[in-house]
Protein backbone atom coordinates (compact mmCIF):
# COMPACT_ATOMS: atom_id res chain seq x y z
CA UNK A 1 0.00 0.00 0.00
CA UNK A 2 0.92 3.36 -0.87
CA UNK A 3 1.85 5.91 1.84
CA UNK A 4 1.53 9.70 2.17
CA UNK A 5 4.48 10.81 0.35
CA UNK A 6 3.05 8.50 -2.67
CA UNK A 7 0.07 10.96 -2.30
CA UNK A 8 2.66 13.58 -2.71
CA UNK A 9 4.09 11.83 -5.59
CA UNK A 10 0.61 11.29 -7.44
CA UNK A 11 -0.29 14.80 -7.17
CA UNK A 12 2.54 15.98 -8.59
CA UNK A 13 2.68 14.05 -11.25
CA UNK A 14 -0.37 15.34 -11.78
CA UNK A 15 0.40 18.97 -11.89
CA UNK A 16 -1.61 19.90 -9.09
CA UNK A 17 -1.21 23.83 -8.05
CA UNK A 18 -0.35 23.05 -4.32
CA UNK A 19 1.87 24.35 -0.98
CA UNK A 20 2.36 21.80 1.29
CA UNK A 21 0.87 23.39 4.56
CA UNK A 22 0.91 22.71 8.51
CA UNK A 23 2.39 19.53 9.71
CA UNK A 24 4.34 17.79 7.30
CA UNK A 25 5.56 21.45 6.32
CA UNK A 26 7.32 21.66 9.45
CA UNK A 27 8.07 18.16 8.81
CA UNK A 28 10.16 18.82 5.80
CA UNK A 29 11.68 21.93 7.87
CA UNK A 30 12.72 19.51 10.81
CA UNK A 31 10.08 19.79 13.13
CA UNK A 32 9.17 16.41 14.96
CA UNK A 33 6.08 15.85 15.68
CA UNK A 34 3.65 13.31 13.65
CA UNK A 35 0.63 14.36 12.07
CA UNK A 36 -1.18 11.63 9.87
CA UNK A 37 -2.77 14.24 7.40
CA UNK A 38 -1.34 15.82 4.40
CA UNK A 39 -2.61 19.24 4.27
CA UNK A 40 -2.41 21.48 1.51
CA UNK A 41 -2.95 24.96 0.29
CA UNK A 42 -4.82 24.77 -3.30
CA UNK A 43 -6.51 26.86 -5.68
CA UNK A 44 -9.90 25.62 -5.99
CA UNK A 45 -10.38 25.76 -9.81
CA UNK A 46 -12.18 23.60 -12.14
CA UNK A 47 -8.42 22.63 -13.69
CA UNK A 48 -6.89 21.86 -10.35
CA UNK A 49 -9.84 19.74 -9.59
CA UNK A 50 -9.35 17.94 -12.50
CA UNK A 51 -6.22 17.67 -11.59
CA UNK A 52 -6.56 16.28 -8.02
CA UNK A 53 -9.43 13.81 -8.93
CA UNK A 54 -7.13 12.36 -11.88
CA UNK A 55 -4.35 11.52 -8.66
CA UNK A 56 -6.60 9.80 -6.79
CA UNK A 57 -9.36 8.56 -8.35
CA UNK A 58 -8.34 4.85 -8.24
CA UNK A 59 -7.56 5.41 -4.09
CA UNK A 60 -10.99 5.32 -3.50
CA UNK A 61 -11.55 8.70 -2.44
CA UNK A 62 -14.12 9.25 0.33
CA UNK A 63 -15.59 12.35 2.36
CA UNK A 64 -13.37 12.43 5.69
CA UNK A 65 -15.94 14.61 7.71
CA UNK A 66 -19.14 12.52 6.69
CA UNK A 67 -18.47 10.08 9.38
CA UNK A 68 -20.30 7.55 6.81
CA UNK A 69 -17.54 8.04 4.64
CA UNK A 70 -19.29 8.43 1.08
CA UNK A 71 -17.48 8.75 -2.35
CA UNK A 72 -16.17 11.36 -3.51
CA UNK A 73 -18.01 12.27 -6.65
CA UNK A 74 -15.42 11.80 -9.17
CA UNK A 75 -17.24 14.60 -11.56
CA UNK A 76 -15.20 17.94 -11.14
CA UNK A 77 -18.58 19.93 -11.78
CA UNK A 78 -19.63 18.36 -8.24
CA UNK A 79 -16.76 19.40 -6.47
CA UNK A 80 -16.80 23.10 -7.63
CA UNK A 81 -17.36 26.26 -4.96
CA UNK A 82 -15.91 24.26 -2.22
CA UNK A 83 -13.53 26.25 0.11
CA UNK A 84 -12.04 23.28 1.44
CA UNK A 85 -11.74 19.17 0.37
CA UNK A 86 -11.09 16.83 3.38
CA UNK A 87 -10.81 13.83 1.63
CA UNK A 88 -9.58 9.98 3.04
CA UNK A 89 -8.07 7.61 0.27
CA UNK A 90 -6.67 4.16 0.75
CA UNK A 91 -3.04 6.02 0.94
CA UNK A 92 -3.71 8.47 3.63
CA UNK A 93 -5.29 11.98 4.01
CA UNK A 94 -5.61 14.82 2.31
CA UNK A 95 -7.06 17.84 2.83
CA UNK A 96 -6.75 20.91 0.10
CA UNK A 97 -7.37 24.02 1.84
CA UNK A 98 -8.12 27.33 0.02
CA UNK A 99 -7.24 29.64 2.89
CA UNK A 100 -4.55 29.40 5.51
CA UNK A 101 -5.30 31.10 8.84
CA UNK A 102 -2.88 33.67 9.66
CA UNK A 103 -1.50 34.13 5.76
CA UNK A 104 -4.47 34.24 3.30
CA UNK A 105 -5.40 32.31 0.13
CA UNK A 106 -3.16 30.48 -2.31
CA UNK A 107 -1.34 33.05 -3.73
CA UNK A 108 -0.29 34.31 -0.54
CA UNK A 109 0.48 31.09 0.63
CA UNK A 110 2.25 30.66 -2.20
CA UNK A 111 4.76 34.06 -1.97
CA UNK A 112 5.55 32.40 1.03
CA UNK A 113 6.33 29.56 0.39
CA UNK A 114 9.92 27.57 -0.57
CA UNK A 115 10.23 24.63 -3.14
CA UNK A 116 12.03 21.66 -1.61
CA UNK A 117 12.94 18.63 -3.41
CA UNK A 118 10.87 15.77 -2.00
CA UNK A 119 11.70 12.56 -3.50
CA UNK A 120 13.32 13.48 -6.33
CA UNK A 121 9.93 15.53 -7.45
CA UNK A 122 10.09 19.70 -6.51
CA UNK A 123 7.83 20.72 -4.43
CA UNK A 124 6.56 23.90 -2.97
CA UNK A 125 6.07 24.56 0.64
CA UNK A 126 5.26 26.72 3.11
CA UNK A 127 8.41 28.73 4.53
CA UNK A 128 9.36 28.31 8.88
CA UNK A 129 7.93 32.22 9.08
CA UNK A 130 4.77 31.56 7.29
CA UNK A 131 3.72 28.16 9.63
CA UNK A 132 4.94 29.92 12.53
CA UNK A 133 2.67 32.83 12.17
CA UNK A 134 -0.13 30.56 10.27
CA UNK A 135 0.80 28.31 13.94
CA UNK A 136 0.17 31.42 16.01
CA UNK A 137 -2.95 32.83 14.65
CA UNK A 138 -4.69 29.68 15.14
CA UNK A 139 -3.63 30.05 18.88
CA UNK A 140 -4.71 26.71 20.11
CA UNK A 141 -2.02 24.80 22.42
CA UNK A 142 -0.86 22.25 19.77
CA UNK A 143 -0.30 25.29 17.30
CA UNK A 144 1.54 27.23 20.15
CA UNK A 145 3.95 23.73 20.95
CA UNK A 146 4.52 23.75 17.19
CA UNK A 147 4.91 27.50 17.02
CA UNK A 148 7.35 27.12 19.39
CA UNK A 149 9.70 24.63 18.19
CA UNK A 150 9.43 26.15 14.70
CA UNK A 151 11.14 28.91 15.96
CA UNK A 152 13.52 26.77 17.23
CA UNK A 153 14.44 25.17 14.34
CA UNK A 154 14.30 29.26 13.01
CA UNK A 155 16.99 30.20 15.55
CA UNK A 156 19.50 26.86 14.53
CA UNK A 157 18.96 27.22 10.54
CA UNK A 158 20.05 31.52 11.22
CA UNK A 159 23.30 30.04 13.26
CA UNK A 160 23.85 27.40 10.71
CA UNK B 1 4.01 10.57 32.93
CA UNK B 2 6.54 13.16 33.12
CA UNK B 3 9.98 13.15 31.79
CA UNK B 4 12.35 14.95 33.51
CA UNK B 5 15.55 16.40 31.67
CA UNK B 6 17.32 17.63 34.60
CA UNK B 7 20.74 16.23 34.70
CA UNK B 8 20.87 15.92 30.87
CA UNK B 9 23.35 17.35 29.43
CA UNK B 10 22.74 21.11 28.03
CA UNK B 11 23.87 21.30 23.88
CA UNK B 12 24.57 24.61 22.34
CA UNK B 13 22.02 27.44 22.31
CA UNK B 14 21.43 28.79 19.30
CA UNK B 15 19.39 32.22 20.15
CA UNK B 16 16.43 32.93 22.38
CA UNK B 17 13.89 30.89 20.68
CA UNK B 18 15.92 27.54 20.93
CA UNK B 19 15.59 28.18 24.67
CA UNK B 20 12.19 29.11 24.68
CA UNK B 21 11.69 25.57 23.21
CA UNK B 22 13.67 23.46 25.93
CA UNK B 23 11.86 25.79 28.17
CA UNK B 24 8.62 24.54 26.75
CA UNK B 25 10.06 21.07 26.92
CA UNK B 26 10.25 19.90 23.55
CA UNK B 27 13.13 18.00 22.96
CA UNK B 28 15.91 20.12 21.00
CA UNK B 29 18.02 16.88 20.50
CA UNK B 30 15.34 15.63 18.21
CA UNK B 31 15.38 18.86 16.10
CA UNK B 32 19.66 18.78 15.48
CA UNK B 33 19.47 15.35 14.54
CA UNK B 34 16.23 15.66 12.12
CA UNK B 35 18.29 18.97 10.54
CA UNK B 36 21.08 16.74 9.68
CA UNK B 37 18.73 15.59 7.37
CA UNK B 38 17.20 15.87 3.62
CA UNK B 39 13.45 17.05 3.67
CA UNK B 40 12.87 13.62 1.56
CA UNK B 41 14.81 11.44 4.70
CA UNK B 42 12.75 13.65 7.44
CA UNK B 43 9.64 12.69 5.83
CA UNK B 44 10.27 9.26 5.09
CA UNK B 45 11.69 9.04 9.14
CA UNK B 46 7.91 10.95 9.78
CA UNK B 47 6.51 7.76 7.56
CA UNK B 48 8.11 5.62 9.72
CA UNK B 49 7.03 7.28 13.07
CA UNK B 50 3.89 7.66 12.15
CA UNK B 51 3.42 3.77 11.15
CA UNK B 52 4.55 2.81 14.91
CA UNK B 53 2.26 5.34 16.01
CA UNK B 54 -0.93 3.53 14.35
CA UNK B 55 0.64 -0.42 15.34
CA UNK B 56 0.29 1.02 18.73
CA UNK B 57 -3.12 2.64 18.45
CA UNK B 58 -4.27 -0.86 16.96
CA UNK B 59 -2.74 -2.51 19.59
CA UNK B 60 -4.59 -0.69 22.54
CA UNK B 61 -7.79 -0.70 20.43
CA UNK B 62 -7.41 -4.58 20.10
CA UNK B 63 -6.92 -4.94 24.11
CA UNK B 64 -9.49 -2.55 25.32
CA UNK B 65 -11.63 -3.45 22.34
CA UNK B 66 -12.37 0.04 21.30
CA UNK B 67 -10.32 3.12 20.31
CA UNK B 68 -9.27 4.85 23.95
CA UNK B 69 -8.92 7.93 22.21
CA UNK B 70 -12.87 7.50 21.80
CA UNK B 71 -14.38 5.14 24.53
CA UNK B 72 -17.74 6.11 23.09
CA UNK B 73 -17.39 3.89 19.83
CA UNK B 74 -16.82 0.69 22.18
CA UNK B 75 -18.58 -2.19 20.62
Amino acid sequence: MGSTLDILGRLSDQQVEFVIVDGLAGTAHGSGMVTEDLDVCAPMTRENIVRLLAAIADLNPRWWMNPNRPPVPLDPSKLEGYENLYILCDWGQVDLLSEITGIGDFEQVSRRSVTLDIAGRPCRVLAPDGLIDAKRAMGRPRDIQAATELEAIRDHLRQA
Amino acid sequence: MQVSNRGAPQGPCYGKAWQAAIDFGIDVSQIEYLLTLTPTERLQRHEQALGLVRAMREAGRRYYGFDPRHPGTAE
